[in-house]
């Protein structure tokens, strides 16, 4: 199918609804967080003891979509409508190329997140992106705990290309 | 030892080809108490749940299992062994540096005197789970493991040559209640060219 | 949630009665997602095909906590939330690895009243496209109607 660039231009500055993360704040996801990135091998009961709030590099985690659900949602939000368009026009593979965040508060252990995300941009057409020729996306996560709160804001760039092309080593 | 064809009959008995007075104080001891490094809780249910493809609401649905006889969230009765589980770096020491979390542990000290005989390939064969009690979500599951036996003959198996052993596994929560025996059996193996030299000359 | 629940009752099974076949595919991200994220086995064999195959492997391959979960969750997706496995054996042969599709069924092969509880024994398998991945026996406590 080919591109309706128009209809993704016309999602900009479309914000989803608040949506809650999966699960709230919580030890294990925090461990095994550090577990991987920072090899710290301690057990959860330290953690128990020692944890106030999350490392804010987990904010984005508990946004993630679950690797299977016996209901699966389908794409209505603006962000996933734009995505959706672009994957139908071919740009099949989509990756993060760059992430810029600011924290206002930290994440305590048992707070909720909740999360909108904006588009805030498309490039105007092709371009050569770390990953190969395609789309630019910008979206707009603002992160709030359950209170309202705001926790961060975070701009995601993400490419969407045909095929990635970045060179390998091998 | 091979006969005169080279070959041994499935699961016959042989001359020994390893000392097994290094193996006989190792067997029907368990391990000291351990910990595990989570909690049973809704974030590990939930992975396995998703893995699985499972909806038993008692896993999943809160609101459902307060209401039902179990007053609380379980946890799936298979997952009793989840927690035993070490780290991934436990694991990477373990299994890339050869570093083990629980030296003393009898499965521990069975694998370096299999290994050093030759026995160098290792594969879980079969598991029995025998269930005494439900999981709840906030368990904390203490474990002792030791090695209930072992074969004190070489087996032909489609691996190569080895021997068999089984572990036993004792799970209690915090009120050291008991959960699960589980049974779990090891086939360790000679890797196929060190069986040929042994066996075919 | 209102997804409609539902038990198998005791009265209503029967010896050599068998349970509805259901399939799995086997693909990368089952095993590895079995291995670490579901059961914590951080055995590299499970999720590192580099590492699977400087062991020998032709890949990486399903451990056996992936294994014995899906069986028993397909156990209990059939009899439903009130019943119970208070005992399950599970071997397994043929290793299950990315590309394969694993068919799992169950036959009830015994059924029987003890100590106040409801029993049915179940021989299961799980096959993929090489043969048996894991068979086994469970012995499953279900309701009763009265």
């Amino acid at each position: 199918m080919a591109l309706d660039i128009a209809a993704v231009k016309a999602l900009v500055g479309k914000e989803s609804a608040l949506m809650a993360a999966r699960h709230r704040a919580n030890i294990p996801d925090i461990r095994h967080w550090c577990e991987v990135i920072r090899q710290d091998n301690r057990s959860y009961r330290e953690f128990e003891k020692s944890t106030v709030s999350a490392p804010a590099a987990l904010l984005m985690v508990w946004t993630m979509p679950p690797l299977w659900s016996p209901e699966p949602k389908a794409p209505t939000e603006p962000h996933e409508r734009a995505i959706r368009l672009l994957e139908e026009a071919g740009y099949t593979t989509g990756l993060a190329v760059a992430l810029e965040q600011k924290f206002m508060r930290p994440l305590k252990v048992g707070e909720r997140l909740s999360y909108k995300v904006k588009v805030s941009a498309v490039s105007p057409g092709e371009v050569e992106t770390g990953i190969g020729r395609g789309y630019q996306l910008d979206l707009h996560y603002t992160f709030q705990n359950q209170d309202g709160e705001l926790v961060s804001e975070q701009v995601c760039r993400r490419a969407q290309v045909t095929k990635v092309t970045a060179q390998t080593k091998h | 030892m091979a006969n005169k064809f080279g070959v041994l009959p499935f699961n016959s008995p042989v001359e020994p080809t390893m000392d097994y007075s290094k193996i006989a104080p190792l067997i029907g001891v368990q391990s000291p108490r351990h910990l595990p490094h989570d909690r049973v809780t809704v974030e590990d249910v939930d992975r396995w749940c998703q893995v699985m493809r499972d909806t038993n609401p008692l896993y999943t649905d809160e609101e459902y299992a307060r209401q039902s006889p179990h007053g609380g969230l379980l946890a799936p009765s298979g997952m009793v062994h989840v927690f035993a589980l070490g780290t991934m770096k436990a694991a990477i020491d373990q299994f890339v540096h050869g570093k083990c979390e629980f030296p003393d542990d009898p499965n521990v000290k069975l694998n370096t005197v299999v290994e050093e005989e030759g026995y160098t390939g290792v594969m879980a064969t079969a598991q029995r789970q025998q269930h005494f009690r439900r999981l709840r979500v906030g368990d904390e599951i203490h474990w002792t493991l030791g090695i209930a036996r072992l074969s004190d003959y070489d087996h032909l198996t489609r691996q190569g040559v080895g021997r068999k052993y089984q572990m036993l596994y004792q799970f209690f929560n915090q009120n050291d209640e008991l959960l699960c025996n589980q049974t779990f059996d090891v086939l360790v193996y000679r890797a196929p060219m060190s069986t040929r030299r042994l066996y075919a000359g | 949630m209102s997804r409609e629940i539902n038990n198998v009752y005791w009265e209503d099974v029967q010896v050599k009665q068998d349970l509805p076949e259901k399939s799995r595919v086997i693909d990368t991200t089952l095993i590895a997602m079995g291995a670490t994220w579901a059961t914590h086995d951080f055995m590299p064999v499970h999720h590192d095909r580099d590492f699977a195959q400087s062991k020998g492997a032709p890949d990486i391959f399903m451990n056996i906590l992936t294994s014995n979960g899906l069986m028993m969750t397909y156990l209990e997706q059939w009899a439903g939330p009130k019943a119970v496995i208070k005992d399950i054996s599970i071997k397994l042969s043929v290793p299950n690895f990315p590309r394969d599709k694993m068919d799992m069924n169950a036959r009830i092969t015994r059924k029987w009243q003890e100590k106040g509880e409801n029993l049915i024994e179940v021989a299961f398998n799980g096959d993929n496209q090489m043969g048996p991945h894991a068979s086994g026996t469970a012995i499953i406590s279900l309701p009763t109607r009265g």
